[in-house]
């Protein structure tokens, strides 16, 4: 009972955390002071005082205006590739569940072969292949969010279609589709809801880290991980440059992550506690 | 279990032809090759017909599926080919890159398990007191925080406070100069082994505190064991399944994240010299960094699944 509480305490700093950056990635234009891309040549690398909040870049631009443009492409590229990588590893992992045989086999095989590379790496040669702008990093890591999730529909989904209700389903004449799309997934989607939350939290150091490495996103746009990157050279003179950015960054990802281990305390008591 | 490891060595044959066609058809995708970015802004000064030539020279004229079975004859021969831009053998280029890259993997693997085993045991034994608390926090900053931003937080507050860096330039042989070389190494390991460390942790108290709850922990301390044995030979040993599979997993993560670390620390590995490949388009040295990369990272998942069933007598492969 008592452990129940603190999970729902920490669960909803962890959403009000999540909630702040929102609200700062959507008012980004009504929040930041400066524009994130204006130059102010006579102000050159300041550090953090009453003009500048956060200190300015090597080029004078506003640092904590840049932070907070920096929640709008950071979140964005995190939910579109989590959405797309959820969707499309959801479905054909709950379809490879339910037909089993060779396209099961085959499906398989494919992911064993997307999964013999460390996610990171994988993220890193397809941007590199495809070329570093934003959209790439979202393919990139839609690609390497999607076995995760395929592999849990899939479990989850070969479960299931030996259960009663899917059996009567299919007793009474429905379809693979209406049984897919009526009893397969409802059930699948709770499940993957916990890990969506983690994954999103992972997408967003992961998006950093290709950025820091100059093949995420691509300056001017700011990033929080770009300007890690681009801060990395003046890091003795500016300390800020680097401190800030992956202070936001941490405390972004504490809150996803808080809430996501409430999440599954409530939805999955089995879980508790696990990474 | 002979059996299952000859199944598990196809599977493993299996799935690298699969990379290896999957990275030789995506390198001709990028945009650019070897030769544009070899020439740079000089290409203007060459006619069409001397880049085609160039092209030609390098073998880059050919189609992929050409280029692909060159690439797999030269690998049957026991070669990797020949770096487009060094001219020097891609199994050269990678040797002594991939003992840093392990040096590093391995090091901060074994930081991350002895750590994060010690303390989520820790963390399990002194249950919801004041330790337990801190311990979670400190996990859960683990998982949280940027491990690159770590690691120019390490050196920022070395060279500000200490005004000391290990000398990263060429990295010394462990047989050498064991001090120096682990000078090199500690922070980088220090650096990576963080997310391990804090998920291990998470993972071993969550686990301990399960297996508390089973009949033979009741039976153990009913015979009148010490705590600690019960803790230690009982307990820790079931909750260490678990605990493995995330090692393996980890494995991977641990790869992947020493790209980054490499190149936050300088350290040269084969992570920063996959993202140099990358930069000047020198598809021979990435296919053969990457085929590396994900052989090792099979047999390492090889070597674990084997080690369950070592640490579980209940696990039986045929």
């Amino acid at each position: 009972m008592i452990k129940q509480l603190r999970a729902k305490k920490s669960g909803i700093v962890g959403g009000i955390l999540v909630v702040l950056y929102l609200v700062l990635a959507i008012g980004a234009p009504l929040i930041a002071p400066y524009d994130p891309l204006a130059m102010h040549l006579s102000a050159l690398l300041q550090s953090p005082g009453s003009t500048f909040l956060a200190g300015t870049d090597q080029l004078g631009r506003d640092v904590f205006s840049r932070l907070v443009f920096a929640a709008r492409t950071s979140l964005y590229v995190a939910f579109v590739s989590i959405a797309i990588s959820g969707t499309v590893g959801g479905l054909c992992g709950a379809i490879l569940g339910y037909f089993g045989g060779v396209i099961d086999g085959l499906g398989m095989r494919l992911t064993e072969i997307v999964m013999a590379f460390p996610s990171m790496i994988l993220a890193l040669i397809l941007v590199a292949f495809l070329g570093a702008s934003i959209h790439n990093v979202i393919l990139a890591l839609a690609i390497s969010y999607c076995p995760v999730f395929i592999r849990m529909a899939r479990s989850s989904s070969i479960s299931l279609r030996e259960r009663e209700f899917v059996l009567a389903s299919k007793a009474i004449g429905a379809s693979a589709f209406a049984v897919i799309s009526r009893n397969i997934i409802p059930n699948i989607v709770p499940l993957l809801l916990t890990q969506v939350t983690l994954s999103f939290s992972s997408a967003i150091l992961f998006e950093a880290a290709l950025s820091f490495l100059g093949l995420g996103v691509q300056p001017p746009t700011p990033s929080w991980g770009n300007m890690l990157g681009e801060g990395r050279q003046f890091m003795l003179m500016a300390p800020w440059l680097t401190v800030l950015p992956g202070l936001t960054i941490s405390v972004i990802v504490i809150g996803i992550n808080l809430l996501g281990d409430a999440m599954r305390d409530v939805l999955d008591p089995r879980l508790r506690g696990q990474s | 279990m002979t059996n299952y490891l000859m199944h598990r060595l196809l599977l493993i044959i299996i799935t690298l032809i699969g990379v290896s066609v999957l990275v030789c058809s995506l390198t001709r995708l990028m945009p650019g090759d070897f030769v544009d970015v070899m020439l740079g802004t000089q290409k203007g000064m060459l006619t069409d017909h001397q880049i085609q030539s160039l092209r030609s020279a390098y073998g880059l004229d050919k189609p992929w599926p050409v280029q692909y079975w060159e690439w797999v004859k030269s690998i049957l021969r026991g070669s990797l080919g020949y770096s487009l831009r060094t001219g020097k053998s891609v199994l050269q280029e990678i040797g002594g890159r991939l003992q840093v890259t392990l040096e590093l993997t391995v090091m901060s693997m074994f930081l991350g398990v002895t750590s994060g085993i010690l303390l989520g045991t820790l963390s399990a034994i002194r249950r919801d007191r004041p330790s337990d608390f801190i311990l979670r926090i400190v996990g859960l900053i683990g998982l949280s925080i940027p491990r690159f931003w770590l690691g120019l937080l390490i050196i920022l507050a070395l060279t500000t406070y200490v005004h000391w860096l290990p000398p990263m330039g060429t990295v010394i042989p462990f047989f050498r100069n064991p001090a120096g070389n682990l000078a090199q190494f500690i922070f980088p390991a220090l650096t990576l082994s963080l997310g391990l460390t804090a998920s291990l942790m998470r993972i071993t108290r969550s686990a301990m505190l399960e297996v508390l709850h089973h009949d033979f922990v009741l039976t153990a301390s009913s015979k009148g064991l010490s705590n600690r044995v019960v803790w230690l030979k009982h307990c820790l040993r079931n909750a260490l399944i678990p605990v493995i599979t995330l090692i393996g997993m980890q494995f991977g993560y641990l790869l992947g994240g020493a790209v980054v670390i490499e190149c936050v620390f300088s350290l040269r590995g084969v992570g920063r010299s996959l993202i140099n490949a990358i930069s000047h388009r020198d598809y021979v040295l990435v296919q053969g960094i990457v085929l590396t990369i994900a052989l090792t990272f099979a047999f390492v998942n090889l070597i674990i699944d084997v080690l369950y069933s070592v640490i579980d007598p209940r696990i039986r492969y045929t």
